[in-house]
């Protein structure tokens, strides 16, 4: 008997025939040799047990094993486990992809530091990306870490992914470390158990494994009743093996990651369900126990109060919050007042009601004590309204406002030089209306008129509009009777955005859908995204207090005011209703609109003030503000900013243009590793603005933003221009290059000249790491042919892939019931055969079956394939012969229809050129009969 | 506040996106369907309270293949609309045709129109008239009739280009006299009337140039061509004009000419106003009574001798100053704008039977 091996892999297969070739192939061909792999079919109704058994067929180290029924993918691992020989472990799953080196350096870790596993990053691919995978993004997983645990390391608690692991077998088998059946998410309990009881734990930062993102798999739907019971579950097991670790810290992380996003993605299949789930309430509670403070800060308040429901057992009434509103008849509210964690009670503004009167009045909309008002004795509001060549909406404007149905208006309109008639309209109204008082600005700009338009007010608050856009009648009452109640600072209401065929209304961006009284922004970090003024009420002496005014600058002038009032720890209350109407000007009028055309000093001055804002954050020491405007108010102000101010770039930024400073000056503020979490292109983007590479980083920006691909030349050129800033780590580095590399290569194909091929190959030596190349172990793409080539670093080879390239001729094919045979003459430059496979796209997906190894004539004049085609699903596919010449891996077409006979036999059928062209062909040869019988067409042939 | 159905949605239509815009903002989820397979279900959903408010009619019959489809389409339609009003549901509707333009099946059409008459809550027509007019085939209630302007479109089109600017862009020197036609071009517009019209004006105007923009069928595009005035330099594009570009076609004119036959409102017009442009239109009773007085607006006799009327009135109207009537125009569009509109449209749907004070 042979020795034990190192590892042994346990791979399970259900449903994957597609893949499952692939996958062994990537196994088979790992650095690490000394390794069984053990395939545990589990009952698959597909030819899954097929391609394992062509594998083991060709490797003695591939064994398969059967399960007598469908037991999912726990059983399979366990029985995987429970054969194994190997002094380590580890598990992959039949469609996913093992990086080449990745067993060697995670077997080597373990046999170096003794620890009882070995944890490395999964990528996603399949999807339009490849990225990190979301259990591996975590800071650990960015250097090595040896003989770790959740003590040190709390964050390796989200690593929960069963297939990115080497185990010792006897760790898993001290503990009983197995899957637990019956549950869908037997791998979170796995992973808690095995990091609970691990001694040590070792981290190899290089990604070792590809997980395969594919539509409808198993991890594709979360929504089952019973699936949120195992959830539930198993969520609840886990957080009592923390505890009773002893484990703080990584419980913590745990439950805010439950919390923040499990839980959030399941509320539709919660609200959907509408029926209590075992054990949700209890869970809910603990989780926002033990979630660190302000864990529900970004959330929006139907999700604070969809959390809050839950925690009361009540998911019964989650329909009823962010739907369709309805009273009639009230539902059963008893028990809403029970004991609520005191996290939650704060995080929903109840102001003075209790949860049963904030239910009534902000879900179900009964009138309750949000009463509405406007008496004469009401607090005076002063309106401010800078205006600026605004004739063509200024009236309507006006209008809008001095019909308002709170009539206790100061309306403060200060004309910044407009050079049309608005000044005439401006007048005519004040005529009008005692109320409206008419000013010429004594300075320039919209700042300026604001900020006099507010020494001159009188009234208790201050509202702002601007002169081309609209009030709602109702907009002032609403806001003055939720301020008065409230005692609130900030009054914030929601607006539309209105343009000539479309009226949208933002609200999901900020979480206005509910009313909040008397809340920190702090706890409501989303509101923060918005810094306009037009739709909130301040207190006039709240905005004097802390001496706020708008900056005199080309562009974004709310941002600091708004900057200052949210860190000025406002009392803040947010009201559902739309407040304003916020008007997208046709053509190139508004400020809005001059920034979309890039206006340089426009978007030095949002650089500017972003900068101060940053800062402004960061003085608050606020952990969930600094989250909040780092991870997602930011890039998308970067984005709307940068894509104008870049487009169309072809020259270094001229000294004049302080656009790079600035953001350099705001990029400085930023908090440790926030750069390194960005994709790669933004973070090429943004190093190359600090370095005012303005060229490259318009060719990058374009590619990021607008979906433009540059040529190759040029891509090697941004991607060395990044590379120079020095700014970019390795790995991000990495991952530019191999993408823009490859994908310029192939779209050169024939163009691309030697010495384009020299350069790739130099520049991806230089930068792109061997990792970030693959999948390149399995030939899954022209991609990865390319990715081969230039890891070969031969020119030549590079473009022998670029080139058409001749057919096979004179193979011969025949095709019976369940299996067909394939032969052909020696293929010139051929140095190894290796397999063929049907090949054809499926519900979107490709998919590639094997179905059988090539095996060479002894004297080397030919070469002949038995193809197993038993349950090929009938259509048209490309059988495709793979071998290898000097180039890499080559392949060759033959087209043909499979029909499907009785008794699961499937036959190949009428054969014709492959619909890569005929130099990726493969020329059959026609039959004897077909010969005889002059058939013209020379690619006819088969049976 | 409920939901607002409404049918057919055409997203495309600035009228639309206008006239919900105050319907928003006071709370409605406004959403729609744009044909039969689409509205059923929408209907299904809607519930008390609620609002199905519907305009063009085309999408229910006209839209079906055969008479034979068009009548199982109008039962489906009538069985739903009454199923949504045993809910609670109000229907409004507003009249924008008499009955659907070159409708293939017009009994039906007319039949739907009694049935919508009958069945709404209220019916709304965009100029006084309409309701009269509509007698001809079917009789609207009076107690449910509100009459709801047709806004201008200021604010809402991106501002035009100077003349000259926008003279250049087509090589048109500026003192060459032009008449303008922007919209879509059908049969029922009267094209046929506008074209002789300018051959006949052309012999009293030097150099007289036709501008002639708009979606055009190309079955209708044939036709057309055999009626150009000979001799006569036309201008023309024969597909949608797109919002940034109305405003040169219309700054290149001098004056407008929309010949209508049988049409009771009209975005061109208002279209015109908004760009301050003169425009001549057809002496039809409805149009008259909306816009006598108005300097801007000249008309022409409908009927046998339309085209020499039409003429005439060309040659009358370039014979004039147009800065005048330009300024009447810009004066008459920002008399009722979306602003206005949008926000009538808010206290006729809180005035509805069921409604009140919503």
């Amino acid at each position: 008997m042979a020795s034990n091996p190192l590892l042994s892999v346990v791979i399970p297969a259900y449903n994957v025939e597609a893949w499952l070739g692939d996958c062994l192939w990537s196994v088979l061909r790992q650095s690490l040799a000394d390794l069984e792999v053990l395939v545990v079919d589990d009952r698959s109704p597909d030819r899954s047990r097929a391609v394992a058994e062509l594998h083991r067929a060709g490797d003695h180290r591939v064994r398969v094993l059967q399960h007598r029924s469908n037991r999912g993918p726990a059983a399979a691992r366990n029985t995987g486990l429970r054969v194994a020989r190997g002094r380590y472990v580890t598990f992959v799953d039949g469609d996913d992809l093992v990086a080449e080196s990745a067993f060697e350096r995670l077997v080597g870790s373990l046999e170096r530091t003794g620890s009882d596993f070995a944890t490395s990053p999964i990528e996603d691919f399949g999807g339009r990306h490849r990225r990190r995978y979301w259990t591996n993004r975590g800071p650990e997983f960015r250097t090595r870490h040896e003989r770790v645990s959740l003590l040190e390391a709390p964050g390796l608690v989200l690593d929960h992914s069963p297939v990115n692991k080497v185990f010792r077998r006897d760790f898993l088998l001290e503990f009983d470390l197995v899957w637990p059946e019956g549950t869908r998410h037997e791998d979170v309990w796995q992973a808690t158990h095995a990091y609970a009881r691990a001694r040590a734990v070792d981290v190899v930062p290089e990604v070792g494994y590809f997980y395969r993102r594919r539509t409808g798999s198993e991890t594709a739907s979360l929504g089952t009743a019973r699936m949120l019971a195992d959830w539930a579950s198993v969520t609840t097991e886990a957080m009592r093996v923390l505890r009773e670790a002893g484990l703080e810290a990584a419980r913590s992380v745990f439950a805010r990651k439950a919390l923040v996003d499990e839980l959030l993605w399941r509320l539709p299949a919660l609200t959907a369900a509408a029926a209590s789930v075992p054990g949700t309430a209890a869970l809910v509670r603990d989780l926002v126990a033990s979630a660190p403070p302000r864990a529900l800060a970004g959330q929006t308040a139907e999700t604070r109060w969809a959390v809050a429901l839950l925690a009361l057992g009540r998911e019964d009434l989650l329909t009823l919050v962010g739907g369709r509103q309805s009273s009639h008849p009230e539902p059963d509210l008893s028990g809403l007042d029970d004991d609520l964690p005191a996290e939650l009670v704060t995080t929903l503004g109840l102001g003075d009601l209790t949860l049963k009167q904030a239910f009534r009045s902000r879900i179900l909309g009964s009138p309750g004590p949000d009463l509405r008002e406007t008496g004469h004795a009401a607090p005076t509001v002063s309106v401010v309204i800078p205006t600026h060549d605004v004739e063509e909406y200024l009236d309507e404007t006006l209008r809008s406002i001095r019909a308002s149905s709170y009539r206790a208006l100061e309306i403060l309109v200060v004309d910044d030089s407009s050079t049309d008639d608005a000044w005439d309209i401006i007048q005519r109204h004040s005529a009008e209306d005692p109320r409206l008082r008419a000013f010429r600005s004594p300075g320039r700009g919209g700042a300026q008129a604001r900020n006099f338009a507010i020494e001159v007010a009188t009234g208790e608050y201050l509202a702002f509009a601007d002169g081309d856009d609209l009030v709602p009648p109702r907009a002032y009452v609403a806001l003055v009777t939720a301020a008065e109640r409230t005692g609130a600072d900030i009054t914030a209401g929601r607006y539309l955005h209105f343009h000539a065929t479309q009226t949208w209304d933002p609200v999901d961006r900020y979480g206005y859908g509910i009313r909040l009284d008397g809340i920190e922004p702090a706890d409501h970090t989303r509101l923060l995204g918005n810094r306009s003024s037009w739709d909130k009420l301040f207190r006039r002496d709240f905005w004097a207090a802390h001496r706020i005014s708008f900056a005199s600058v080309p562009r974004g002038n709310d941002i600091l005011p708004l900057g200052v009032a949210f860190t000025s720890r406002p009392r803040l209350t947010v009201i559902p209703d739309v407040v304003y109407v916020y008007r997208t000007r046709p053509g190139a009028g508004s400020m809005t609109s001059r920034m979309k055309a890039g206006n340089d000093e426009s978007i030095a001055s949002w650089a500017t003030q972003e900068s101060v804002y940053a800062r402004l954050i960061q003085l608050t020491a606020e952990p969930a503000l600094t989250e909040e405007y780092w991870t997602r108010a930011l890039p998308a102000h970067l984005r709307y900013n940068l894509r104008p101010y870049l487009a169309g770039r072809a020259e270094a930024a001229p000294e004049h243009d302080r656009v790079p400073t600035e953001l350099a000056s705001l990029l400085d503020a930023a908090p440790d590793g926030w750069l390194q979490r960005q994709e790669p292109a933004l973070q090429g983007v943004l190093a190359l603005l600090r370095r005012h590479e303005l060229a490259p980083a318009a060719k990058l920006a374009a590619e990021l933003w607008e979906g433009r691909r540059v040529v190759l030349a040029e891509a090697l050129d941004v991607v060395e221009a990044v590379a120079r800033t020095g700014l970019v780590d390795s790995e991000a580095l990495s991952r530019l290059a191999w993408g823009m590399i490859v994908r310029r290569l192939l779209g050169a194909g024939e163009r691309a000249t030697l010495t384009d091929a020299q350069r790739a190959i130099e520049v991806s030596r230089a930068l792109a790491s061997d990792h970030h190349a693959v999948p390149a172990t399995v030939p899954a793409g022209q991609e990865d042919l390319v990715s081969h080539a230039l890891r070969k670093g031969s020119a030549e080879d590079v473009l022998g892939l670029l080139v058409p390239t001749a057919p096979i001729t004179g193979a011969v094919f025949r095709s019976g019931w369940g299996s067909a045979r394939l032969s052909g003459p020696a293929i010139p430059g051929a140095i190894r055969y290796l397999r063929v496979l049907a090949v054809r796209r499926l519900d979107g997906e490709r998919v590639r079956l094997p179905l059988g190894r090539i095996v060479p004539a002894a004297d080397g004049s030919g070469w002949t394939a038995t193809l197993q085609t038993v349950a090929v699903p009938p259509g048209t596919w490309d059988l495709t012969v793979e071998y290898e010449d000097g180039f890499g891996l080559r392949r060759r077409q033959l087209r043909c229809r499979v029909v499907r006979l009785p008794a699961g036999l499937s036959r190949l059928a009428r054969v014709s050129p492959a619909s890569g062209g005929v130099t990726q062909s493969i020329v059959v040869r026609p039959s004897l009969w077909a010969r005889v019988r002059r058939v013209p067409d020379r690619f006819s042939g088969g049976a | 506040m409920g939901v607002i159905h409404v049918f057919p949605d055409w997203r495309e239509n600035p009228y639309l996106n206008m006239l919900y815009l105050g319907a928003r903002a006071e709370g409605w989820q406004v959403d729609g369907s744009i044909d039969l397979p689409g509205l059923l279900p929408g209907l299904a959903g809607l519930r008390g309270g609620d609002v199905f408010h519907l305009h063009w009619t085309s999408p229910v019959c006209d839209a079906q293949a055969t008479a034979r489809d068009a009548r199982a389409a109008l039962d489906a339609f009538r069985g739903a609309v009454d199923a949504a009003l045993r809910e609670g549901v109000r229907l409004v509707w507003t009249i924008h045709n008499l009955v659907a333009h070159d409708s293939r099946y017009p009994d039906l059409e007319v039949e739907l129109a009694e049935f919508l008459a009958d069945r709404a809550t209220a019916v709304i027509q965009l100029n006084p008239c309409t309701v009269a007019a509509a007698r001809e085939f079917y009789l609207v209630p009076t107690h449910k009739v509100r009459t709801l302007r047709h806004a201008s479109y200021l604010g809402i089109y991106p501002p035009a280009p100077s003349r000259q600017d926008a003279r250049e862009s087509f090589d048109l020197a500026p003192t060459r006299r032009t008449v303008g036609f922007v919209g879509r071009i059908r049969p029922y517009k009267g094209i046929e009337t506008l074209l002789a019209a300018v051959g006949l004006a052309a012999r009293e105007v030097d150099g007289l140039t036709l501008l002639l923009a708009g979606r055009t069928d190309p079955a209708h595009k044939a036709e057309l061509d055999k009626l150009m005035p000979a001799g006569v330099p036309v201008v023309s594009r024969h597909s949608f004009v797109p919002d940034a570009d109305l405003g040169r076609w219309f700054s290149a004119c001098d004056v407008m000419a929309f010949p209508y036959q049988r049409i009771l409102n009209s975005g061109s017009l208002l279209l015109s106003a908004t760009y301050g442009k003169p425009c001549i239109l057809p002496a039809e009773p409805h149009l008259v009574g909306a816009l006598e007085g108005e300097d801007w607006v000249t008309f022409f006799s409908p009927g046998a001798r339309a085209a020499e009327s039409l003429a005439e009135a060309i040659v009358a109207a370039l014979g004039r100053p147009t800065s005048r009537p330009g300024r009447s125009a810009r004066r008459f569009a920002g008399e009722y704008t979306a602003y206005d509109m949008a926000w009538d449209y808010v206290r006729l749907l809180e005035e509805l039977p069921g409604l009140e004070g919503r």
